[in-house]
């Protein structure tokens, strides 16, 4: 008997997970489909969420009521606020997980969501359908097309729309959506040296049919790749000689939930390679797959493999190694910064020389993996493929790499599918909202050429996306949404109204002749003195996020108003919509670069159209002219 | 890019290649009136409904007090709906720049090409007739703007303005590398002694490139290019129109081994004369020799004056090299019309259909007072639709200053304020270039140090 979802994710990662979590509470009747129920949440590389950028995003996805921060601060066993010397536009927190525990408590959330059934077994093809008149089963999409012209609304109804998905083993289930996170799976081929194994993760299968099927659809595939270091047994390391680096104390976490970490943190080991290791690396070059042309896709350049390392950068005597333990109890340590796919002999003689795994014992050899991806031009802002309705795609899958960015997209991925089956248009976070929203705007308008990983020098309204104000920035759309349930909302509204209280204090207190905004603008004055001389103060200096964001509005304040100017510039050119059917042929002299482009990318609004890469200001400025000689006649 | 937001206040000299008395610098936007009132223009009362006009003594730059005409017209009612200050200045180019730099450094934007009627649509104040109008304005301004790019990065001028921008990148991405890739240690990679004492360094040679107008301005002026076959005469036609031997004229094909520039003076108005390179061209090397000419001169002339033999056939490769050139931007010179008889050249002209040639013979002067006056009234007929000229140079200085200043009081302890400026004035100083700066901090970041794990 087929089983008939509105919403259908295919894989249980970091993407799938949150898409699964957020189309089921969105009160879509979901199914999560994956190989193997205990992978769900499984962190494939190091055992680690967060980081600049990245941390960031976390915050983000957990204002919006995601997951991802709420599992990490229950099983983090060691805590850092990055950048905590800079300027709290930098703040960024990460975590060293328990893999094992995060793995499972993903799980169990995600089996006690009510809409959520978690279906093990392969996709192997997404089944279409041409829409059929009007009305025969809804009219998914109207809201949002309903304004659109005529010949698009007639071109989108002509698309293939997503019907179902068979598995491999032949079982059907019948959906309307369905969101495809297939991680690094597609096509799968691993590398360890000359030996290649298909699949998509250690010991795990590869996704062929479902790669098949995207082509068949019309989709263009591109393939990436990218690589894991060894994993060694703890009890085989000398920990003895090397540098211990503690967590934060005390720690902060990434949810806006969490009142206080209260877990014991965990140390990591620092230690280097040698240039004997180097010279290793050096004389086995022919047997690296990425040098000897086994492997030719692209990987990401900011996480270099060793062999990379010793290649490009000759000079360095050593490099960098960071021991982390992927659990309290784990007796698994992840050795990062060795990321290799040369041979098991060369990777053993590798470990050996590196100090304090002389005697190690290699529990998981590193490797590289290859996968298929769909190049996101394919994709729009809402993250649906623009061949076909009701597909939605979201992390590897769209060029990415990090957990972060896969979790970022599924949550939205997530939404998205769930608002398309109920009819209603689809949310899109902008770039001066949240690194969520630059990451999909730079995927879709942009391209990849590597795998994409968020910095916050990506976000140009940096100042505003900060780790302190990402609840202001978006649990009050989490709420319209849906997502974010009363606790989260009366928390959050409680915040705001001490915040608004202690703005108002701070100009109207005033201590020793200067108001308290005064005192606190000087440089390396965190307030400690004026909470014990004005007990008004008190309850708000208590209370590390209400006091944290007063500092950040007075230390920043010149350059947050310069952002805010900013941002209302940047916005009247994105609140410009361009329409669907926009003949970019027909706006005279348009350079024919530019309507290549445009006709490619499809631009939503006067902002993305203008920040498609080969596009000057005076493109601009005529497409500016055509939209308002549609406006005068 | 800097896209055109209609927030901004937009800046421009409106009348830069006129050989009148007065220049004008035109803004429009919401801050317009507050900028002339910085530089010392006399606000018109808040009430005043009317156009309003003043004299003034404005200052542009500290010291420099200059007498000025100064109209105001409040928005809506006004060309592009919003608040305009014209500021009528001494018809002279350096000072109508250095008004417009001083008033770019308070935060104006430089105009881009057609933009202030692009404005006056935008907010309804032109009829739909006139759109197909604004399309050709902004084109042929932002031809003209990218003409003078052309020659700006060609030039000495362009050399320096690119290393200098390319340094200040590679501060940014030292700066953002410091933030961005601090995962595991806490790595700075510029200290704030060496981040201030290099933006130091640029802002020094950021002024005294602004100060050594010379280049600047000569690129400023309309180009004029002479072009043709080999031995078509243009050398001797560009000797002739400079009243002066400068070239070496020679009747061997080839003597011309480079651009020769020259001001020209034309009745007041000011251009520059160009004799494109005699390529060398053996005669199955003429195809090649004629496209490269044509090429050359498209790309960075106001106006090509395609020079050819009087009598002389019309070879494919010459037509199809002339047909390259756009057709407003070029005229067709018959030289060397005392050699042969009158009724051969106005058959070939029509042949080709390149217009109306200009006749003329340099040896005995025939023609060249008409050359002259075609010459002038075509650059006239586009010097109105020209935009700003070229980067606010003060204003990236300015920036710059700012951030030094920051360095050195508070040092790196929050370097992201140092790299918000710092990124402001780098875009200002790249404004058609494409890539994303975050993409080209990125490679340079990754290219110079060893990270990620």
């Amino acid at each position: 008997m087929t089983r008939t979802f509105d919403v259908v994710v295919i894989g249980g990662g970091h993407g799938g997970a949150e898409a699964a979590w957020a189309a089921s509470r969105l009160g879509a009747r979901t199914a999560l489909l994956t190989f193997d129920r205990a992978a769900i949440g499984r962190m494939s590389c190091n055992p680690a969420i967060g980081g600049i950028g990245k941390g960031q995003m976390v915050r983000e996805i957990d204002a919006l009521g995601g997951l991802m921060g709420v599992v990490a601060d229950e099983t983090g066993i060691q805590f850092r606020m990055l950048n905590r010397r800079k300027g709290p536009a930098l703040w960024a927190p990460r975590a060293q997980s328990d893999r094992e525990l995060y793995a499972r408590r993903v799980r169990e959330r995600l089996e006690a969501c009510p809409n959520l059934a978690i279906i093990e077994g392969g996709a192997e093809t997404l089944d279409v359908e041409r829409a059929g008149p009007a009305g025969s089963r809804g009219s998914p999409g109207t809201a949002d097309t309903a304004a659109a012209p005529a010949a698009v609304a007639l071109a989108e109804r002509d698309a293939p729309r997503i019907a179902g998905v068979t598995l491999s083993d032949g079982r059907r289930v019948a959906c309307r959506a369905v969101v495809v996170t297939s991680g690094t799976f597609l096509r799968a081929l691993m590398h360890t040296g000359e030996q290649k194994t298909p699949g998509g993760r250690f010991g795990e299968a590869a996704a062929v049919g479902l790669s098949a099927s995207l082509a068949q659809m019309g989709l263009r595939l591109g393939r990436l790749k990218t690589g894991t270091p060894p994993r060694v047994a703890r009890d085989s390391v000398n920990f003895g000689a090397l540098e211990e680096q503690p967590g934060d104390d005390p720690p902060t976490p990434f949810s806006f939930m969490t009142e206080r970490l209260t877990q014991p943190q965990a140390p990591c080991w620092i230690t280097w390679t040698t240039p004997e290791t180097h010279e290793l690396i050096r004389a086995n070059l022919h047997r690296a797959p990425m040098y000897s042309g086994q492997i030719a896709s692209r990987g990401p350049r900011y996480c270099p493999s060793i062999e990379d390392k010793v290649v490009r950068f000759a000079d360095k005597l050593r490099h960098q190694v960071f021991l982390e333990p992927e659990g309290r109890e784990s007796e698994r340590i992840y050795v990062n910064g060795i990321s290799t796919s040369l041979p098991q002999d060369v990777q053993a003689r590798l470990v050996a020389g590196i100090a304090g795994l002389e005697q190690a014992r290699v529990l998981q050899w590193g490797y590289a993996v290859e996968y298929d991806f769909v190049p996101p031009d394919q994709i729009d802002a809402s993250l649906m493929t623009r061949g076909v309705r009701g597909l939605f795609l979201a992390g590897q899958i769209n060029g990415t790499s990090g957990y972060e960015e896969a979790a970022g997209q599924g949550l939205m991925a997530g939404i998205n599918a769930a608002r398309y089956v109920a009819g209603r248009p689809p949310v899109v976070l902008g770039r001066d909202q949240a690194y969520i929203g630059v990451m999909i705007d730079d995927l879709v308008t942009r391209g990849v050429t590597e795998p994409y990983r968020m910095f916050s020098s990506r976000a140009e309204h940096r100042l505003h996306l900060r780790y302190d104000n990402a609840d202001a920035r978006l649990t009050p759309l989490g709420r319209e949404i849906g997502l974010v349930d009363d606790a989260r909302w009366a928390r959050y509204e409680r915040k705001r109204r001490q915040l608004g209280e202690l703005r108002a204090l701070a100009d109207a207190l005033r201590h020793e002749g200067r108001t308290v905004r005064e005192w606190l603008r000087r440089p390396h004055e965190d307030g400690a003195r004026l909470a014990a001389a004005l007990p008004a103060l008190r309850t708000y200096y208590a209370q590390a996020d209400v006091w944290g964001a007063m500092l950040v509005d007075v230390k920043y304040a010149g350059y947050l108003d310069r952002q805010a100017r900013a941002i209302e510039q940047f916005r009247e050119l994105e609140d410009q919509a361009l329409p669907h059917d926009i003949d970019y042929r027909r706006i005279p002299h348009l350079r024919a670069e530019a309507v290549e482009r445009w006709s490619a990318v499809r631009p939503r609004s006067v902002g993305q159209a203008a920040r498609v890469s080969g596009i000057h200001p005076t493109d601009v400025s005529l497409l500016l002219v055509q939209l308002a000689r549609g406006t005068i006649g | 890019m800097t896209p055109p937001t209609m927030g901004d206040t937009i800046v421009a000299i409106a009348t830069a290649w006129s050989p009148a008395a007065l220049g004008v610098v035109r803004l429009s936007g919401p801050a317009a009136f507050e900028l002339c009132g910085s530089i010392g223009a006399r606000l018109p009362a808040p009430d005043a409904r009317c156009p309003f006009f003043g004299p003034a003594e404005v200052e542009a730059a500290p010291g420099l007090i200059t007498p000025a005409l100064v109209y105001w017209f409040r928005g809506p009612a006004s060309y592009t709906g919003q608040d305009i200050v014209e500021l009528h200045l001494p018809g002279c180019l350096p000072l109508l720049r250095t008004f417009a730099d001083g008033l770019l450094a308070r935060g104006a934007r430089r105009a881009l090409p057609g933009e202030f009627t692009a404005r006056a649509l935008r907010n309804g104040k032109l009829r739909g007739a006139d759109v197909q109008r604004v399309f050709d304005l902004i084109h042929a301004a932002d031809a003209a703007a990218a003409r003078e790019a052309a020659r700006t990065s060609a030039g000495v001028h362009g050399d320096r303005l690119a290393r200098l921008g390319a340094r200040l990148l590679d501060l940014v991405a030292e700066l953002e590398a410091g933030i961005d890739f601090v995962d595991e240690e806490d790595v700075r990679f510029v200290t704030a002694e060496q981040l201030a004492g290099h933006l130091a360094e640029i802002e020094r040679e950021l002024r005294e490139l602004s100060a050594s107008s010379a280049a600047r301005n000569l690129a400023a002026l309309p180009h004029v290019a002479l072009a043709g076959l080999p031995n078509a005469g243009k050398s001797t036609l560009f000797n002739a129109l400079l009243g002066q031997e400068r070239a070496i004229v020679s009747p061997v094909i080839g003597t011309t081994r480079d651009v020769l520039s020259a001001e020209l003076d034309l009745a007041g108005l000011r251009c520059v004369l160009q004799d494109t390179a005699g390529l060398g061209a053996a005669a199955d090397e003429l195809e090649l020799s004629a496209h490269l000419a044509a090429e050359g001169a498209a790309d960075t002339a106001d106006l090509v004056l395609w020079v050819h033999e009087a009598g002389a056939p019309w070879p494919p490769a010459e037509i199809a090299a002339c047909d390259r050139i756009p057709a407003d931007r070029r005229l067709l010179v018959l030289s060397k019309v005392d050699q042969c008889c009158p009724g051969d050249s106005r058959q070939d002209a029509g042949e080709v259909g390149f217009g109306e040639p200009c006749r003329v013979s340099s040896l005995s002067g025939r023609g060249m007072q008409d050359l002259a006056d075609r010459i002038r009234g075509e650059l006239f007929a586009r010097a109105a639709s020209r935009g700003a000229g070229e980067v606010g140079l003060e204003a990236v200085s300015v920036e710059i200053r700012q951030a030094v200043e920051h360095v050195r009081n508070r040092a790196l302890a929050e370097p992201e304020l140092v790299a918000l400026t710092l990124r402001e004035a780098w875009n200002r100083l790249s404004i058609a270039n494409s890539e994303p700066t975050d993409e080209q901090v990125l490679t340079r970041i990754l290219a110079r140090f060893c990270l990620g794990k």
